[in-house]
């Protein structure tokens, strides 16, 4: 084990909170400073006042996470047989510190932040979820990417013991995902290990999971235990299963056509009123570019998204 | 002994269930095809339908008119095989399934879709997936309109022929059900095989069986 993850005085920074500003006005969190130093007259902005944060019921009973099942209810049914401690996580490539590292030893090095990020998936819903966890850019900082990396390539957990759907041909597994190195180095890019404060329920990818907010969900990979730094494009999992509807980009984009589903609006699933009932009535909201956190797309610049999907 | 007391039971229960069909009317098979929805309404109420109740909703009303469809495809080669004949209720499964069909549709347009119409055109005309789905409901409007005795007695020979799309449209739906999820789905491809075999057994001429 390498000792770069060993603390020293310097490296603790006290926990905080950084919300994406433009989504705390539409979350209405700070309604009510907002409202006093500002005069609300877009519509759009007032329509976002309704959506609530997801409850944590909300948030750990509807999961994609294939491993467990296809139906949405299967994670939170089958996810406890998950083996979370110790939890070992390969680092490998183009990196200065390369081995084998306990995510309790990851975890306590890096500042811990909450974030709530809307979280649009590919299938047309969408949910508001307070993450906490790290930004990915602080452990590449502490990893040392080297220059010649251009992506990085994230794997699940491969246990079909624990996991039975990977006995299955639904997906070649392991699942894999991958960024590109300036996406994962972007302050939005984080490394969720919490919901609610709390640690990351096991439906959710515990312990360690990737949230990037303006991919579809299918992009953040859950239960995460291979890193890799490399120079050719990374393999991503749906991509590979169905490269016409998942490209490796997946950036939320209500103008590219998705056979299946439509993605110039999505339905936010849940807070619109008391129980299950409420939710019945789930409203449509229209998709933004980048899923509304517009500060991303310098990071693209100059590139055909309707190409590059 | 034993062997012919037993033959005669069974016979017997046999023709107990076959008088007790004869005795059923049409209102009682429309009022049980109404039972999986009053199962759905308990369900919502009593919050079973867990976070997402309207896409339980959509996916348990598609699901519940292919399983209606399955059984009125299953009337033939039942009463052949046991002599136990529904096939004057052959209407009363149609048409309830085809009421399911229109709930289902609705609750696309309603609660999903919420009538956003450029998303509506979009999804009918460029998301095979819908398409498919819509072409079955589409085929099954002129069953539905001719399920009446006016009608069979108006079309007469064309009648039949005319009720025989009934096959390419449940095939419709069934392709509609496996293309709904990034993968193939376990209830599905169940869905589909009993279609298909279902749909087989049309080509073989299948005698009547009078071992009971």
């Amino acid at each position: 084990m390498k000792d770069i993850f060993k603390k020293t005085q310097n490296d603790i920074t006290p926990k905080h909170l950084f919300y994406n500003r433009r989504k705390i006005l539409k979350l209405g969190l700070a309604l009510t400073a907002y409202v006093a130093s500002n005069s609300i007259t877009s519509a759009f902005a007032q329509e976002m006042f309704d959506r609530k944060i997801n409850t944590l019921e909300e948030i750990t009973n509807y999961n994609n996470f294939y491993e467990f099942g296809i139906d949405k209810t299967d994670p939170a049914k089958h996810a406890h047989k998950l083996t979370t401690s110790p939890w070992p996580i390969e680092i490998s490539g183009l990196v200065d510190n390369p081995g084998v590292y306990d995510f309790s030893e990851i975890v306590r090095e890096m500042s811990i932040i909450q974030r709530t990020y809307s979280l649009r998936c590919v299938e047309g819903w969408s949910m508001l979820i307070p993450w906490n966890g790290f930004q990915l850019s602080e452990l590449l900082n502490k990893l040392g990417v080297r220059d010649e990396a251009r992506y990085v390539s994230f794997e699940t957990l491969f246990r079909p013991q624990e996991m039975h759907m990977q006995e299955t041909n639904i997906l070649n597994w392991p699942y894999r995902e991958g960024l590109r190195l300036d996406e994962a180095m972007h302050p939005l890019t984080i490394m969720a290990t919490g919901v609610y404060g709390e640690p990351l329920p096991k439906q959710n990818g515990a312990p360690l999971r990737l949230v990037v907010p303006w991919k579809y969900g299918f992009k953040s990979i859950k239960s995460i235990t291979r890193i890799s730094f490399q120079r050719e494009e990374p393999v991503s999992s749906w991509n590979q299963q169905n490269p016409a509807e998942y490209g490796f980009y997946s950036n939320v984009n209500p103008t590219v056509h998705h056979p299946r589903w439509s993605q110039a609006s999505e339905r936010y699933i849940g807070g619109e009123g008391e129980g299950y009932l409420g939710n019945l009535f789930t409203k449509r909201y229209d998709t933004e570019l980048f899923n509304g956190y517009e500060e991303v797309a310098p990071l693209y610049e100059g590139m055909d998204l309707s190409r590059y999907y | 002994m034993y062997k012919a007391t037993k033959t005669v039971n069974i016979r017997s229960l046999f023709d107990l269930v076959r008088a007790s069909v004869r005795r059923l009317r049409s209102w009682h098979i429309y009022v049980s095809l109404l039972v999986p929805l009053l199962f759905l309404a308990y369900d919502l109420l009593s919050g079973q339908l867990g976070v997402d109740p309207m896409r339980s909703i959509e996916k348990s009303l598609g699901v519940t008119a292919i399983y209606i469809l399955i059984l009125t495809l299953c009337i033939t080669p039942f009463s052949l095989l046991t002599g136990i004949n529904f096939i004057r209720f052959r209407r009363a499964f149609g048409l309830m399934s085809f009421f399911y069909i229109v709930l289902h549709f609705s609750t696309w347009l309603l609660l999903d879709m919420q009538l956003r119409w450029v998303e509506i055109v979009e999804s009918l005309t460029r998301k095979p997936f819908i398409v498919f789905g819509m072409m079955g409901f589409l085929l099954l409007i002129p069953l539905a309109a001719t399920s009446n005795n006016y009608s069979m007695k108006r079309l007469g020979k064309y009648w039949p022929k005319l009720h025989k799309l009934i096959y390419a449209a449940i095939i419709l739906g069934g392709i509609h059900y496996l293309m709904m999820e990034k993968t193939l789905q376990n209830d599905a491809i169940i869905t589909f095989i009993i279609i298909i075999v279902l749909i087989s057994l049309r080509f073989f001429k299948i005698r009547k069986i009078n071992w009971l």
